[in-house]
């Protein structure tokens, strides 16, 4: 498959914002901007390792046609 | 609006670690700023609320009834078919003695800082660290959707568990998903908690973790689990096993939910570096968390103390190199780093344990006087009982 058409889904709806997969990345790729968590698509590597940490499942990664590193789900208020 | 600032030390992260870093480079001279991402310190919580007494005064922190919810005589350990043993707070390690508003708690120690003479800026975010010569010389900020420089003599990440100032100068912060527990609490009322306990549930309940009961008062709890992902069949299942044992608890089923908090913390051994050119690390961005109790606060105010102090002497001096921070690394690890390691070693053990094991154990144990309780004689009780057991844990005789 062509890594290029791989991207991270974070369903927004599920996500509790608890930073697990911002503390594990080893990449430095994803990071919470206020409650949003956001990936770099440039520095990730698909290692999964956010996918296996995440508590309640919201990150998968998979194919997607969506062409910008923010997934529209990603957006959520938080508090 | 903003242009660029200067300082001599610049603490990312106003939580306890952070404060309390702030406030005793303050004190002892430094010209500080302490920026927070947050528009709210302290909120949202996303803690157990369960704080030791023993450390505040080492801190400078006096007990106030702004923060403190209840004050707990102990903790009562369960084991997985629910034995009882009772700890007294003098011996429960790092998470018994109060329960805390923790939004408050950290007001209160940022009020300190601020009144130490901290600049305090929110909801200001750093965006990546700068680097002159290898050395780290500052954060670039984003406040209000802008975007400067801060300039420090010194930088201190503290940051927490998802820090990214360690990993942007170059700190050995990495974690495997081994040496992580996800935790996922409700607040609750109309439970039936005992106000005079912490409880800790422990077991299959929680793999490599526990459940807790951490009592507010008038029938409110927090209700909490901390488990390790990776001995998790579907780690998306963390809170499908808190709400299993909330079901299976009458007390408990019975309560109704008031707020839903999910954090991480690490589980791992001491980092092996916490300082750098320009740079130091602390509280749980320097994973300085106790890998049996998963309690940072404690842990991350002690060395915040310590970094502060050094941090003040350094600027003074103009000298934040690597060997002149080495008198916060050492500090740390004179005061934390074997603590945290036995732990570490306790808590792999405790991970293999069956649920079996966990009841002889407790069982061997109930009832007896915690104060003569130290490994070895757990140990002996239960060879006593359990003569079998015993090379389980022969390791640490």
């Amino acid at each position: 498959m062509n890594k290029k058409l791989l991207h991270i889904v974070s369903k927004g709806d599920i996500c509790l914002s608890c930073g697990a997969c911002v503390g594990i990345c080893p990449l430095d790729a994803i990071y919470l901007n206020e409650w949003r968590i956001e990936f770099d698509e440039a520095k990730c590597t698909r290692c999964n390792i956010c996918v296996e940490a995440c508590p309640v499942g919201a990150i998968s990664i998979g194919q997607t046609t969506c062409d910008h590193a923010l997934h529209p789900d990603l957006h959520f208020p938080g508090r | 609006m903003n242009s660029d600032l200067e300082c001599d030390v610049l603490v990312v992260g106003a939580g306890p670690a952070g404060s309390t870093t702030a406030k005793f480079a303050a004190k002892n001279g430094a010209n500080v700023i302490m920026i927070e991402k947050r528009q709210e310190i302290g909120s949202p919580v996303r803690c157990g609320e369960g704080i030791s007494k023993a450390w505040l005064s080492e801190v400078g922190v006096t007990p106030s009834s702004r923060w403190i919810n209840v004050e707990v005589e102990g903790a009562r350990i369960f084991s997985p078919s629910e034995r009882v043993f009772e700890i007294n707070e003098k011996h429960a390690g790092n998470e018994v003695g109060y329960v805390i508003e923790r939004d408050a708690f950290d007001k209160a120690l940022a009020i300190d800082a601020g009144n130490a003479g901290t600049e305090i800026m929110l909801k200001t975010h750093a965006i990546g660290v700068t680097k002159e010569n290898g050395k780290v010389t500052g954060v670039k900020a984003k406040q209000y959707g802008k975007e400067f420089h801060i300039r420090a003599k010194l930088t201190v990440g503290a940051d927490g568990f998802e820090s990214q100032v360690g990993r942007w100068a170059g700190l050995p912060t990495n974690l495997q998903v081994k040496d992580m527990d996800s935790c996922i609490q409700y607040r609750m009322t109309n439970v039936d908690s005992d106000a005079r306990y912490c409880d800790f549930y422990l077991g299959e309940v929680a793999p490599g973790g526990y459940i807790w009961v951490f009592p507010k008062g008038d029938h409110l709890a927090n209700v909490g689990i901390g488990v390790q992902v990776s001995k998790l069949k579907n780690p998306a299942d963390v809170k499908a096993y808190l709400d299993r044992w909330i079901d299976k608890h009458p007390g408990y089923a019975k309560g109704k939910k008031i707020d839903m908090v999910a954090g991480a913390v690490s589980i791992s051994p001491p980092i092996k570096q916490a300082v750098a050119d320009g740079i130091m690390l602390v509280g749980d961005a320097a994973r300085m968390i106790d890998p049996i109790t998963g309690g940072g606060i404690a842990n991350g105010c002690i060395a915040g103390k310590i970094a502060g102090e050094v941090a003040a002497k350094a600027v003074k001096e103009d000298n934040v190199s690597h060997e002149r921070l080495m008198e916060y690394e050492r500090g740390w690890r004179a005061r934390i780093e074997e603590k945290q390691y036995r732990n570490w070693l306790a808590k792999e053990k405790l991970v293999s344990v069956s649920d079996e094991v966990f009841d002889k154990v407790i069982d061997a144990i109930s009832g007896h006087s915690v104060e003569k309780l130290n490994v070895l004689n757990i140990l002996k009780l239960v060879k006593d009982k359990y003569p079998e057991l015993t090379k389980e844990f022969e390791q640490f005789l």
